[in-house]
């Protein structure tokens, strides 16, 4: 099934939209952005110059660093009586990343979203579990409203609880299963141990998963462990959320819903558009979104696109599972961590040394985060109490500034390891 | 007055650490007076009271081993029953808290060793002697 019929449009009428749709983009945000009105004429670029989709190559780039500069609204273009909807993500200051909606961009959200769960083979006879985190994070709330558009059950379930979870899988008789790839193998675990014939109990029949990376390995032990299709999904919270793409039964690839968002790949270090098929970063332009239209927006995730039409119908182009990222962002159970936050919190914290380390591992099939904390070489205090203190005082604030649960572990002086004198940021286990 | 200079060493906590530092005091031929291990999970803290803590920290410190000099004071155990309660008593009368304290035993003498804020010692050392406990020059 497909939802709409331009998902499987001729690639001709695809470029036609997206040209006619790149114009007015850049039109508004030109007439109204103080922020791309200065970057367009610092270029010398005149909206109107558009005719192709290949010119979206002159228009400049948008950066994560863009939206923290004009923290919280600076870069809507609408006014706020107008916005319906705000979600964040993790800031290096402790400030966030705040994308905003209004109700035509709520429409956007949600038909993309619908067709995500009708490529994932879901309609309105299914009952959604939903175990993506609500709240700030775009992750719960966008799988929450898109299930609503396609007329499914959804199950507001969020994240954590497992054995509550998997009671309500069972007695709402879930058919649709959306989270975290490691917590539906999480789930699925601690489910078999109720016996090894334990799906006799649950109904799913699909599941989309997203929101970290994923190999082909995990996708296949989840789409086993529960017996169901497995979907991927790909999304960003500055471009919609979830709903950018997502990968349909015959192909391991996602289809990226071209009429709302134009996707490029670059060369990250030099800024060159790369042929198609080619590995690089992937950079999108929203189309259609009105509070917070981005241009090229580098999204930092490493990965390539093919243009040939696929065997369900589609004919928008498909990405890669994404294979990697352009800078040092890890994701750990979803939530996307930077090591210069990290560093900022502990740069905020007395007693303890900037020399840290930061060890991704996984905890079962969940991802669990260890920072290392060099002690000062002058400890300021000797007894436990206060060490203690600044243990928690560390994790609090990384809580509260970056939504990660971390352990933290206080060394000796000197003890983390350094190559040519300067530390070992990242240790990502989870890399086998 | 009669403070005693206590040498704490941070520790991982982790198979040999603590053999690490002790190999190090005895090759420097340090004999050790007091010796106190907290632990608290994934590390802990060593505080010894030495001949001379000025030298050994800077003897560590030049192997790479941070420790940190802190003034405590220690009071004799009177051979009585309720002698620590009356130091402990006579102290929070005065409203100074204790951080820690241990006991220790040279053969012939015992003493309990005591660490407040250091802003707190002389006024607990003042109120101790005046209620006829002994606090110690050395231990």
């Amino acid at each position: 099934m497909i939802w709409n019929q331009a998902e499987s449009a001729p690639r001709e009428a695809i470029e036609a939209t997206q040209v006619a749709r790149l114009k007015e983009t850049a039109r508004r945000v030109y007439a109204i952005s103080p922020f791309y009105k200065k970057k367009f004429d610092e270029l010398g670029i005149n909206p109107e110059a558009i005719k192709s989709v290949e010119d979206v190559q002159k228009l400049p780039f948008t950066k994560k660093q863009d939206l923290r500069d004009h923290y919280p609204f600076g870069l809507f273009c609408v006014p706020m009586s107008e916005v319906v909807r705000v979600h964040s993500s993790s800031g290096t200051t402790g400030k966030p990343t705040v994308v905003g909606y209004n109700a035509h961009d709520m429409d956007v959200w949600n038909e993309v979203m619908a067709r995500v769960y009708t490529m994932s083979g879901a309609s309105a006879e299914d009952v959604v579990h939903n175990g993506y985190g609500y709240g700030l994070f775009t992750g719960g709330l966008g799988f929450h409203t898109g299930a609503e558009t396609i007329g499914a059950a959804v199950v507001p379930a969020s994240g954590g609880f497992t054995d509550r979870q998997l009671m309500l899988m069972r007695d709402f008789g879930a058919t649709v299963l959306a989270c975290t790839p490691s917590f539906a193998l999480h789930l699925a675990e601690v489910a078999a141990k109720a016996g090894n014939d334990f799906r006799k109990d649950y109904k799913l029949k699909t599941g989309i998963f997203g929101a970290e990376p994923t190999s082909k390995g995990l996708k296949e032990e989840v789409a086993k462990a529960w017996g169901i299709d497995y979907h991927e999904v790909y999304g960003l919270s500055e471009i919609i959320g979830p709903g950018v793409s997502c990968s349909c039964k015959h192909s391991d690839r996602l289809h990226i819903f071209e009429d709302h968002f134009l996707a490029e790949i670059i060369d990250p270090k030099t800024g060159e558009v790369l042929p198609e098929g080619e590995r690089g970063e992937l950079v999108i332009t929203t189309l259609t979104k009105q509070a917070l239209p981005i241009i090229r927006y580098r999204t930092g995730d490493i990965t390539s696109i093919v243009k040939e039409p696929c065997a369900c119908g589609r004919t928008h182009a498909r990405m890669e599972s994404i294979v990697g990222r352009a800078d040092d962002m890890l994701i750990v159970n979803g939530v996307n961590v930077y090591p210069s936050q990290v560093e900022h919190v502990i740069a905020n914290t007395e007693g303890v040394t900037l020399n840290y380390q930061i060890i991704a591992d996984k905890k079962g099939h969940l991802d669990k985060l260890e920072i290392l904390v060099e002690v000062s070489d002058d400890i300021l205090v000797d007894n436990v109490g206060d060490m203690e203190r600044i243990k928690k005082d560390i994790q609090a604030s990384l809580l509260n500034n970056l939504y990660i649960n971390a352990a933290v572990r206080l060394v000796e002086p000197r003890s983390i390891e350094r190559s040519v004198g300067k530390a070992v940021r990242v240790v990502d286990k989870r890399k086998d | 007055m009669k403070t005693i200079e206590q040498l704490s060493i941070f520790l991982e906590n982790r198979t040999g650490r603590l053999g690490e530092i002790t190999r190090r005091l005895a090759d420097m031929d340090v004999s050790i007076r007091t010796l106190e291990l907290v632990e608290a999970g994934d590390f802990g803290i060593l505080r010894l009271i030495l001949p001379d803590v000025h030298a050994v920290k800077e003897q560590l410190s030049t192997q790479g081993i941070s420790a940190k000099i802190t003034k405590v004071f220690a009071v004799e155990i009177a051979d009585n029953v309720g002698c620590f309660h009356r130091v402990v008593s006579a102290l929070a009368d005065e409203g100074i808290d204790i951080a820690y304290t241990y006991t220790v035993h040279n053969g012939a003498q015992g003493a309990f060793v005591i660490k407040t804020a250091e802003a707190d010692i002389a006024r607990a050392i003042a109120r101790l002697e005046n209620d006829g406990v002994t606090v110690l020059d050395a231990v």
